[in-house]
C-alpha cells in the first residue's frame, strides 16, 4: 500500500510539481492530508445493529474502567472482569513520550512544541451517534450533541480543503481564492527552469548540430525532403532532423490528419486507449514522417534503443518542421523504451504544435510527457488553435526565458503576434546566445495572470488526485463493510440479503452509514477505473498491476450490495443492463492477468469472498424464474432448464470453493432459492449438488480441514 | 543556529588550526599534530596532484563513489536505503591516512582521556580529509558513548566539497553536523570545484591545482586559469539552478529522464563565508549553493574578469580573511535577515534564490509540529490496543493475533480501524521523509524511535493476521517477500540503527530483531503444511521464539494462552518431536488468569 501510495507521488510528481510546486503557501504542509491528518476525528465509531446485539463474552455486569479510553457517555466497549482492569487510567496520564529534541535549531522559537497533554478524545464513541463523519472538523467530545458542537481549531487560513467523505471525489471542492498577484516566489521557479535548461548546455548543443547539418546542406541547390543525421559524441549521442521550411498560408500546411485504426493503420496506435481511440496530427509533419519512416527509421530506431539500454543520453531534435518530425519520431520510439530504460529527450526549436487535444490528453500526466522540451519564441512562434501543446516549453521573450508544461499557460503564452508566415527562420542560436548573456533581475515580465490561472489549474489537478491519496480513507471504509458483513452473518442473513432488506426500511445508522460508505468506495474505484482508461494501453498495466487485487477484493466485497439495490429498486437482467462499466473493467483487467493462486486446500473459507461477484444477481434471477413457474409465465421446460444452468453454476462454484460459505445462511436468498426449487424437482433430485443439500452437507462446507467434496 | 563549540572567528583554536593547517604543508607525514592543554589538533596535509581530487580508475562523472555500509553504517538515509556517496580520491586519501601512525595516535589520545577537544583541519584538499577523519572518529569512538569520548571539532579552510545530500542528512541526523564548520572566502574556487563534471575539467584542473598552492606565485591574467573557471562556473550556474527546486523532482532530474550531469555533491556541517569585511556563516546546503554561484557574479565587466585571478587567490588568503575579520562581524543566516549578503555583491533575485532555501528549512520544521501535533492521538490508539484491546484478548484466552484474525467481535473491528488509521499515519511520514520534506534529524530523535519500535512491534502482527486472513499470500506472495509494508521496514532499520549506536550489541544480535514478523509469517505458512515435510523449519521457528521472545519482538503472555492457535497447532505436532521441542515446558505450564 505505501508503495503504490508512493509510486503515485512519484507519478504526479513529474507532471504537477515541476512548476507548480512552490505554490505550497508557507502555512500549509507540503502534502496534503490524508485521513490521519484530519484534525481529531474521535478514533473509531463503532456501527451497532440494533437487532441482534452480541453478547459480550463475561456476564459480569458492564464496570466502567477509567481506563479504557471510551467516550464519556457510554462505553460500547464492553468490560471484562474487573480483577483484570488495571486501575490505571491510561489516557488521563499524560503522553509518557519527552518533547522531541530538536535537531534543526531554528533560530528564534523551538521548532517543535512539545506534545501538550489534550484531554482524552474518545476511542469509541457511543453507540447511539449514528457513525456519520462530520466532513468538516474536529469535533470535541462532549456528552451532549457533539456533531453540532463547533470545531475548538480553527482551520489554516488557506487549507487544502479535505476532500468531504462522502462527496464524490471527481467533484472537488473549489480551490482556495488567490490572492489576485502572486508573490514572486510563486513564478520563481519557471524562471528557475529555464535558467537551469539554459545552464544546461543541451540546448546550444542541440542548436549546433541542427545548424551543422543545415548549413551543410545549403549548398544543394534543390531542397531536398528531410534530412537526418547522427552526431556521437562521447555520453551525447544527437539525432537531428532537418526539413524545408514551410509557408502556414497554404492551406495544406495547416492539414492534420486523422489517425485510428489497428496497428497496421497507424503507427501510434499504442497510445490509444479505450477512451481515446483516434487523435490528429499536423499533416505536412506526419507525411514527411511516413516518408522516412519507409525508408531508415526502424534501423535508427533498434539503434537508438541499444544506446538508451546502455544508459547512454540520447537527444533527438529539430527546427521548424524539423523539430515536427523529431518529436513524431521520439513519440513513436517510446513505445518500446520500457519504464526501467533510461529515456530519450526531444528538444524542439520553434516547432509548430503538431497533435489535437486528444493527443495532449493521451499524453497529460504521462511519463511520455517528459520527454518533450520545445523551445519556442514567445511572439513569432505560429499556432494554429486546433494543435494543441504537450511537453514541457521553454518560453523566450526578449531577455528572459520560462520554462512551463502546463497547455493551457503555453497557449496563453504563445499566443502573442503571429505575423510570420514562414516556420523555421529564427535564428535559435542567438535567442539563446542573449537570453545567456543576460543577468537576469526581477522578471519585467507581464505575465503574473498567465501565471495564477496557471496555478489554480494546478491546485484544481492536486485535488483531483487527492483521491489516490485517499487510499486509505477507502481502506477504512472497506474496514466498515468488511465488518458489516460480519455481523449480518452472526444473524444469520448474509449481508447481501441484509442490505436488500436494510434498503426497504432503513433503521441504524450503521445501515445508512454503510450506504454512505459503499458509494464513497464506488466513487473512488469508478473515477480510477476512468484515468485508468484513458492511458495508452501501453502504459496501463503498469497503474493496473498496483491496485488489482485491491480493486478485484473490492468488487468481490461490494458489488453484490450494488446488486441488492438494484433488485431492491425492480431491476432485471442486473449483468445486461444494470453493471456499472467499471466492474466490467475491474474484472476483465483482473482477469487479463492471468494470476493463479496456489491456494490451500485445507484452508478455512469463512471470509472468503465469492469469486464470481455477480452470484447473487445470478441468485435473484432464478428466483425470478421460480415465480414465473408458479405463475406458469413461459413455458415450463424452458423454465425449468434455466433453473438446472444455474443449479450446475453453483455446483461448479462450490466445488471450486470459489463460493463464500454465507450463501447457506437460513435466511439469504440462496436458501430461499433452494427451498422453492427443491420442492420443483421433487422425485428428480439425484444430483451432486442436491444430495449436497439435502444430506447439509453444505453446513460443514467451506471448513478448514473438513473432508472435501472436491472429489465426490 | 547557535555555535556551541565554535563562539567564532576569534575563538583562538580556529586561528590556532589555521596555523597548524599551514604547519602540516611542510609534514613528510600525511598529517601532523599538535597538542596544547586539553586539545589536540590533527592537521591534514592538502596535495596539488589531481589524483588526489579524482581517483583515476573512478568511472563515475563526478568522481563519486559509495560509502562502505560496514565501515560507516551510520552514513546513509534509512527511509530511502541508500548510503551516503563520497568523492572517491578523498576517501582513499582517508585510507592512505590509515596505513601511517594516524589511527593509532587517535586511539592513544582518546584512551589518554586528558584531552577535551579534538580538533581535525586542514587548508584545500586537507580540509577534505579532516571532513573524512572527522566522521570516522565519529563512526568509531564517539558514537559508542556520549559523553565518554571528547567531542570532535572539524575546521576546514576552503575546503572542496566532499559528500552528497545523504552525507548531509545523516550528519544532521545524527546531530553531527554542528562539529563540522567551514571556512570560505568569497572566490575561492575549490568549494566550487566538485559542481563542475569530471571531464569538461580533465584538461584544465593539473594547471588550476598547481596555482593553488602557496609556494606558487600566479598572475593576473592567466589565460588558463580563466578557462577553468568559466568551465567550473557553468557548472556551479547549474546546480545552484537545481538546488533552488530544493526537493521538488523536475524533469531533468529524474532519473531515467535526466540529461544533465548534475553533481551529486552538497556541502555538510557550517560554512563561514568572508566578504572581506564580514562574515556570514549558515548551514542549509541549498542555500550555500547558492552563494557559491551568485557571490561571484556581477554586472560589471570589469570586475568579472577580475574573478578567475580572484578565485586562485582567495583559496591563498585565508590567513588574511583570519587577521582582517573581527568576531563582532559574524553574522548568522537565516538568523540576521538575508541583508548580510549585500557585501556577496547579490542581487535581488539571488537574495530571493537564498531567501527561498531558509524558507523551505522552515516549512520543514513546520511539517515536523504539525506531525508532533499528532503524536498524542497516535499514541492514545497504540495505548488502546495495548491496555484494552489486548487486556481483552487474554480474559478471552487467546492471544490478540488470533482474536483479530478472527475478528468475531466489536473490539476486533474497533482494532482493525485503528490499524488502518495508523497505517495512514505512518505512511504520510514515511512519504514526506523521502521527499525530504521534515528535518534531517526527524527520525533520529529516540522519541520517533520508540514509538515507530512500539508501533511495530504491537500492530505489525495485526498487517499479518490480516495478511493471512485474506490469503493474500496464495496470490500475492508470501508476506515478507512481497506484503511487508514500507512503513515497518523502515521502522525496523531505525531500531537497529539505533541498536547499533547503543554498542555492545552484535550484529547476530541485530539481525534478530527482525525475527518478530518472521516469526508470525513463518508460523502461518509452517501452519498450512505437513510437518513432515518442514521439520527443519518448525525447529528453527522454535528456536528462534526465545530470542524474540527476550526481545520484546514476541509477546509471550499471548501466544501461550490456551485458545491460542499457536499453542494448538503446536500440539497437533508429532509427539516424538514435542517431546524434545524447547517450547515443551512453555507449552505444559498454563498460565493462572
Amino acid at each position: 500500500m505505501a508503495l503504490s501510495l508512493l509510486s503515485v507521488f512519484v507519478f504526479l510528481q513529474v507532471f504537477t510539481n515541476i512548476v507548480f510546486a512552490a505554490s505550497n503557501e508557507e502555512s500549509k504542509i507540503s502534502v496534503p492530508p490524508s485521513p490521519s491528518y484530519k484534525p481529531s476525528p474521535p478514533l473509531v465509531k463503532p456501527p451497532t445493529l440494533p437487532t441482534t446485539p452480541i453478547k459480550p463474552p463475561t456476564t459480569t455486569p458492564p464496570v466502567k474502567s477509567p481506563a479504557t479510553p471510551v467516550s464519556p457517555t457510554k462505553p460500547p466497549v464492553k468490560s471484562y472482569p474487573p480483577q483484570v482492569k488495571p486501575p490505571t487510567s491510561p489516557l488521563v496520564k499524560p503522553p509518557t513520550y519527552k518533547p522531541p529534541t530538536p535537531t534543526v535549531k531554528p533560530p528564534t522559537k523551538p521548532p517543535v512544541q512539545p506534545p501538550t497533554y489534550k484531554p482524552p478524545t474518545p476511542l469509541v464513541k457511543p453507540p447511539t451517534i449514528p457513525p456519520v463523519k462530520p466532513p468538516t472538523a474536529p469535533v470535541k467530545p462532549t456528552p451532549t450533541t457533539p456533531v453540532t458542537t463547533p470545531p475548538p481549531v480553527k482551520p489554516p487560513v488557506n487549507p487544502i480543503p479535505s476532500p468531504p467523505v462522502n462527496a464524490p471525489p471527481v467533484k472537488p471542492p473549489t480551490p482556495p481564492a488567490k490572492p489576485p498577484t502572486p508573490p514572486p516566489v510563486r513564478t520563481r521557479k519557471g524562471f528557475e527552469l529555464g535558467k537551469l535548461v539554459l545552464s544546461s548546455g543541451l540546448l546550444h548543443r542541440s542548436w549546433n548540430k541542427i545548424s551543422e547539418l543545415r548549413a551543410s546542406r545549403a549548398h544543394q541547390v534543390q531542397t531536398p525532403g528531410l534530412g537526418i543525421k547522427i552526431f556521437q559524441e562521447t555520453k551525447y549521442t544527437v539525432v537531428v532532423f532537418v526539413a524545408p521550411p514551410i509557408n502556414i498560408t497554404c492551406p495544406l500546411n495547416s492539414a492534420s490528419t486523422l489517425l485510428s485504426g489497428t496497428q497496421d493503420q497507424n503507427p501510434y496506435h499504442f497510445l490509444c486507449s479505450e477512451k481515446i481511440s483516434s487523435f490528429s496530427l499536423h499533416t505536412p509533419a506526419f507525411q514527411l514522417f511516413v516518408s522516412a519512416y519507409n525508408n531508415n527509421l526502424l534501423h535508427l530506431k533498434s539503434k537508438l534503443l541499444d544506446l538508451l539500454e546502455s544508459k547512454e543520453h540520447v537527444i533527438i531534435t529539430g527546427a521548424a518542421l524539423g523539430g515536427s518530425v523529431a518529436s513524431l519520431f521520439t513519440l513513436w520510439l517510446l513505445e518500446t523504451v520500457e519504464p526501467t530504460l533510461k529515456r530519450p529527450l526531444c528538444i524542439t526549436f520553434g516547432s509548430p504544435l503538431i497533435g489535437d487535444a486528444k493527443l495532449q490528453q493521451i499524453l497529460e500526466n504521462s511519463l511520455r510527457n517528459s520527454c518533450f522540451l520545445h523551445v519556442a519564441y514567445a511572439s513569432q512562434t505560429p499556432i494554429n488553435t486546433d494543435f494543441k501543446p504537450f511537453g514541457t516549453f521553454l518560453i523566450c521573450f526578449d531577455s528572459e526565458c520560462i520554462s512551463i508544461d502546463d497547455p493551457e499557460a503555453v497557449m496563453e503564452l504563445l499566443g502573442g503576434t503571429n505575423t510570420d508566415q514562414v516556420v523555421g527562420l529564427i535564428d535559435y542560436g542567438e535567442v539563446l546566445d542573449r537570453l545567456d548573456q543576460t543577468v537576469m533581475e526581477d522578471s519585467r515580465l507581464r505575465i503574473d495572470d498567465v501565471i495564477t490561472r496557471m496555478e489554480e489549474r494546478a491546485e484544481k489537478k492536486k485535488l483531483r488526485y487527492d483521491q489516490l491519496k485517499k487510499l486509505n480513507d477507502i481502506k477504512i471504509s472497506m474496514i466498515y463493510i468488511e465488518w458489516y458483513k460480519k455481523k449480518s452473518k452472526m444473524e444469520k442473513t448474509g449481508y447481501y440479503d441484509r442490505f436488500k432488506t436494510h434498503l426497504a426500511s432503513s433503521v441504524s445508522p450503521f445501515d445508512i452509514d454503510i450506504e454512505k460508505r459503499k458509494k464513497e468506495v464506488n466513487d473512488y474505484w469508478r473515477s480510477l477505473v476512468e484515468e485508468v482508461e484513458k492511458k495508452p494501453q501501453s502504459e496501463k498495466s503498469l497503474l493496473k498491476t498496483r491496485s488489482l487485487f485491491s480493486g478485484n477484493n473490492y468488487r468481490r466485497m461490494v458489488e453484490p450490495l450494488d446488486i441488492a439495490e438494484y433488485y431492491h429498486n425492480g431491476g432485471r437482467e442486473y449483468i445486461t443492463s444494470g453493471r456499472s462499466r467499471h466492474y466490467v473493467m475491474l474484472e476483465k483487467w483482473f482477469k487479463e492477468e492471468k494470476i493463479e493462486p496456489v491456494r490451500c486446500v485445507k484452508r478455512d473459507l469463512s471470509d472468503l469472498l465469492t469469486f464470481d461477484s455477480c452470484f447473487w444477481s445470478e441468485v435473484e434471477e432464478a428466483l425470478m424464474v421460480i415465480k414465473s413457474l408458479k405463475r406458469q409465465d413461459g413455458e415450463r421446460e424452458v423454465l425449468l432448464r434455466k433453473l438446472v444452468r444455474f443449479e450446475e453454476y453453483v455446483w461448479e462454484m462450490i466445488r471450486k470453493r470459489e463460493v463464500s460459505p454465507e450463501i447457506f445462511l437460513e435466511k439469504s436468498s440462496f436458501m430461499k432459492w433452494w427451498k422453492e426449487y427443491k420442492e420443483i424437482i421433487k422425485g428428480f433430485d439425484s444430483s451432486d449438488f442436491t444430495k449436497f443439500m439435502n444430506t447439509r452437507m453444505y453446513e460443514s462446507y467451506g471448513q478448514a480441514c473438513g473432508r472435501l467434496m472436491i472429489n465426490i | 543556529m547557535a555555535f556551541p563549540i565554535l563562539t567564532g572567528i576569534n575563538d583562538p583554536v580556529t586561528s590556532w588550526s589555521w596555523r597548524a593547517s599551514t604547519r602540516a604543508y611542510s609534514t613528510d607525514q600525511y598529517f601532523h599534530k599538535e597538542e596544547e592543554d586539553e586539545t589536540v589538533i590533527y592537521a591534514f596535509k592538502p596535495s596539488f596532484s589531481k589524483k588526489d581530487w579524482f581517483a583515476p580508475e573512478n568511472m563515475s562523472s563526478f568522481g563519486e563513489i559509495k560509502m562502505n555500509r560496514d565501515h560507516f553504517p551510520c552514513m546513509r538515509s534509512f527511509s530511502k536505503d541508500l548510503d551516503a556517496t563520497v568523492n572517491e580520491a578523498f576517501l582513499k586519501n582517508l585510507e592512505v591516512l590509515f596505513s601511517t601512525s594516524f589511527s593509532d595516535s587517535v586511539k592513544t589520545v582518546v584512551d589518554s582521556r586528558r584531552s577535551q577537544r579534538i580538533v581535525f583541519t586542514g587548508h584545500s584538499s586537507g580540509g577534505a580529509s579532516a571532513i573524512l577523519a572527522t566522521v570516522w572518529y565519529l563512526e568509531t569512538y564517539f558514537k559508542k558513548q556520549s559523553g565518554v569520548f571528547p567531542e570532535p571539532l572539524c575546521l576546514t579552510f576552503g575546503a572542496p566539497l566532499v559528500g552528497d545530500y545523504v552525507f548531509k542528512h545523516a550528519l544532521r541526523r545524527e546531530d553531527w553536523s554542528r562539529f563540522f564548520m567551514n571556512f570560505v572566502t568569497r572566490f575561492d574556487i575549490v568549494p566550487r570545484i566538485m559542481l563542475a563534471q569530471k571531464a569538461s575539467t580533465n584538461q584544465t584542473l593539473p594547471y588550476a591545482l598547481s596555482q593553488l598552492n602557496h609556494t606558487v606565485s600566479i598572475q593576473e591574467n592567466d589565460q588558463s586559469t580563466a578557462g577553468f573557471y568559466a568551465t567550473v562556473m557553468t557548472d556551479v550556474e547549474t546546480a545552484a539552478h537545481e538546488a533552488s527546486f530544493g526537493n521538488d523532482k523536475i524533469m531533468f532530474s529524474e532519473e531515467n529522464s535526466s540529461h544533465l550531469e548534475l553533481s551529486p555533491y552538497r556541502s555538510a556541517g557550517t560554512f563561514v563565508f568572508s566578504t572581506g569585511t564580514r562574515l556570514v556563516s549558515m548551514n542549509n546546503s541549498d542555500a550555500i549553493l547558492q552563494i557559491l554561484f551568485y557571490a561571484s557574479q556581477s554586472t560589471n565587466e570589469q570586475e568579472l574578469s577580475q574573478r578567475p585571478y580572484q578565485s586562485i587567490r582567495d583559496h591563498r588568503s585565508y590567513q588574511e580573511m583570519l587577521d582582517s575579520v573581527a568576531m563582532e562581524s559574524l553574522h548568522h543566516l537565516p538568523l540576521d535577515g538575508v541583508y548580510v549578503l549585500s557585501d556577496f555583491g547579490l542581487t535581488k533575485h539571488a537574495k530571493k534564490c537564498v531567501h527561498a532555501a531558509f524558507e523551505a528549512d522552515k516549512k520543514r520544521v513546520d511539517n515536523q509540529s504539525k506531525i508532533d501535533a499528532k503524536l498524542p492521538r497516535i499514541v492514545a490508539k497504540l495505548t488502546w490496543i495495548e491496555k484494552d484491546y489486548k487486556l481483552r484478548c487474554r480474559t478471552l484466552r487467546k492471544g490478540y493475533y488470533d482474536s483479530f484474525k478472527e475478528s468475531n467481535e466489536e473490539e476486533d473491528f474497533i482494532a482493525n480501524v485503528i490499524r488502518a488509521e495508523l497505517a495512514g499515519s505512518f505512511d504520510e511520514v514515511l512519504v514526506l521523509l523521502k521527499k525530504g520534506q521534515l528535518p534531517d534529524g526527524f527520525e533520529g530523535r529516540s522519541v520517533w524511535i520508540n514509538l515507530a519500535t512500539r508501533y511495530r512491534r504491537l500492530m505489525e502482527p495485526l498487517d499479518i493476521a490480516n495478511y493471512h486472513r485474506f490469503s493474500k499470500n496464495e496470490d500475492t506472495g508470501s508476506y515478507m517477500e512481497k506484503g511487508r509494508p514500507n512503513r515497518y521496514k523502515h521502522a525496523q532499520r531505525l531500531y537497529e540503527h539505533d541498536l547499533l549506536i547503543k554498542a555492545g550489541r552484535t550484529a547476530e544480535e541485530i539481525q534478530a530483531s527482525s525475527y518478530g514478523s518472521f516469526f508470525w509469517t513463518e508460523y502461518e505458512e509452517l501452519r498450512g503444511k505437513q510437518y513432515e515435510y518442514d521439520e527443519e523449519r518448525v525447529k528453527k521457528l522454535e528456536e528462534l521464539l526465545e530470542g524474540c521472545i527476550r526481545d520484546k519482538e514476541v509477546d509471550d503472555e499471548h501466544i501461550f494462552l490456551e485458545g491460542s492457535s499457536f499453542r494448538k497447532w503446536w500440539h497437533s505436532l508429532p509427539e516424538h518431536h514435542k517431546r524434545y521441542s524447547p517450547l515443551q515446558e512453555r507449552m505444559n505450564y498454563i498460565r493462572d488468569s
